[in-house]
């Protein structure tokens, strides 16, 4: 009986469904992609000031704890309704994430290795660009990783705000006591996920994949 | 061949309150082949890395060939000398090849260039050229270190430091690689090696001219059959003692 329902729901509703996904998916990835930018130039801009990175990261994980609902709502006199408020909120909200794993990776690479690498003469830009960066490729991708499932999920809230997406489904279930809509909204959104996760997966791949399997013993 | 490649002039160095290095004076000449013997904290280590710059000196000055050390020109003046150190020293995420390229892309030179020398220096530390595109954990632990030396060489530096490149490989590998750089310092015309290691065989064996250090001074710096002949402190008396007790119990054995 369920099955029929959301079939039919599906065939009456699939233009606008593709449309909200696409719109979540462009909130979310946009989002992503500018707050994974602002955590690469803190942590290259702050690098050797350890106390300044410390700061900004208490202070991240400070909006980070502020209920996503009253942080849209708090927004709307300053940026207005919609796309540009959802960004900035999501942004702030994956940049504690993604600083605080962008971090701990880039510390956590082995001091030897910087020592070689200063002996061989390289300058602290190569240093970090050159070995530092891509020993914490892991980190980094699983920092995104996190970033990537709470921001798919907290961008629903976004449709409050009139910036679209799939909430919109979510928020219309609500509002009509269905339950096609809601369960439609929340397949949507995992899907989603589920195809970044792979993308983001291949990618680190493609990015450090060859050294890895030859760590692991695979040629 | 007179020419003096690193000169150390009254050289202290303290990490905090403690004295690591005090009053240090030596002299090595071009195309040297120097070892330094010591125990940890003896500041055996310490001192090689002044010599690149890695630490600076709390007093005096340091000479390497004919530059002063100098903040500002360090990294610059870093990719001219050659530096191996412990089983560590190879970045995991750089094929061999980008290993060993790593000091002559930082000096700027062509694809080409790089290319070359990177097979002629495969040649010269006896590894297979499709190594090229390997990565360090693919290689042996001998191996990786022949890639180090191969690094260090990469630049065609006129001095090379080693940090007890050999300490983690077992007695057969580390043997061979011993008589390998022997032969290595004597091939390439005129370059200063510069070696630090705890194992006295070593030092006696590689060195044109051994430097005893303890707690951060120097006990003796002389040849090695000198050393052995005359060694001139209790402390060189007591490290030859041990080379000895060996030697008996190699005796006892047969």
């Amino acid at each position: 009986m369920g099955s029929i329902k959301m079939i039919k729901y599906w065939q009456e509703n699939n233009q606008m469904m593709l449309s909200l996904t696409w719109q979540h998916l462009v909130l979310v990835i946009s989002s992503l992609v500018l707050a994974t930018i602002i955590a690469v130039i803190i942590i290259a801009l702050f690098l050797r000031k350890k106390n300044w990175l410390k700061a900004l990261t208490y202070f991240f994980s400070l909006l980070y704890s502020v209920p996503s609902f009253a942080f849209f709502a708090l927004l709307i006199p300053l940026t207005g309704l919609g796309t540009t408020s959802a960004i900035i909120v999501l942004v702030i909200y994956s940049e504690y994430v993604l600083l605080r794993n962008f971090i701990t990776g880039i510390q956590e690479v082995d001091p030897s290795y910087l020592e070689v690498a200063k002996g061989l003469g390289m300058n602290e830009r190569q240093i970090f660009l050159k070995v530092q960066l891509p020993l914490a490729m892991s980190a980094i991708f699983s920092g995104l990783q996190i970033a990537l499932c709470s921001t798919m999920a907290i961008a629903t809230i976004a449709s409050t705000i009139s910036a679209g997406g799939l909430g919109d489904l979510l928020f219309e279930g609500l509002q009509t006591g269905r339950i096609e809509p809601i369960l439609w909204g929340t397949i949507l959104t995992a899907c989603l996920s589920l195809y970044f996760m792979l993308m983001l997966k291949l990618l680190e791949n493609v990015i450090s994949g060859s050294w890895r399997n030859a760590l692991k013993g695979e040629n | 061949m007179n020419k003096a490649m690193i000169k150390f002039k009254n050289v202290s160095k303290k990490f905090g309150k403690n004295e690591i290095i005090s009053n240090l004076n030596f002299e090595v000449k071009e195309g040297e082949f120097i070892t330094v013997l010591g125990a940890s904290g003896s500041g055996k280590t310490t001192t090689l890395k002044m010599i690149n710059g890695l630490e600076k000196p709390t007093a005096g000055d340091i000479n390497v060939a004919g530059y002063s050390i100098q903040k500002g020109k360090l990294i610059e003046f870093r990719r001219h000398i050659g530096y191996v150190v412990q089983s560590i020293g190879l970045f995991p995420h750089m094929t061999i090849a980008q290993n060993i390229a790593v000091t002559p892309k930082l000096l700027g030179w062509d694809k080409e260039k790089i290319n070359h020398r990177v097979d002629e220096l495969l040649d010269l530390v006896n590894l297979p050229r499709d190594f090229k595109d390997r990565y360090p954990a693919q290689l042996s632990g001998g191996q990786q270190q022949r890639v180090g030396v191969a690094r260090a060489l990469s630049a065609n530096p006129p001095l090379l430091l080693f940090d007890e490149p050999f300490s983690a490989l077992d007695s057969l590998i580390r043997q061979e690689l011993q008589h390998q750089l022997k032969d290595l310092h004597r091939k390439l015309d005129n370059k200063t090696f510069y070696f630090v290691t705890h194992d006295i065989n070593e030092a006696l064996y590689l060195g044109d001219r051994v430097m005893v250090m303890n707690h951060g001074k120097i006990e003796q710096f002389d040849t090695p059959q000198n050393l052995v002949k005359h060694p001139q402190t209790e402390y060189v008396k007591q490290l030859l003692d041990t080379a000895q007790e060996n030697q008996k119990l190699w005796e006892a054995l047969k």
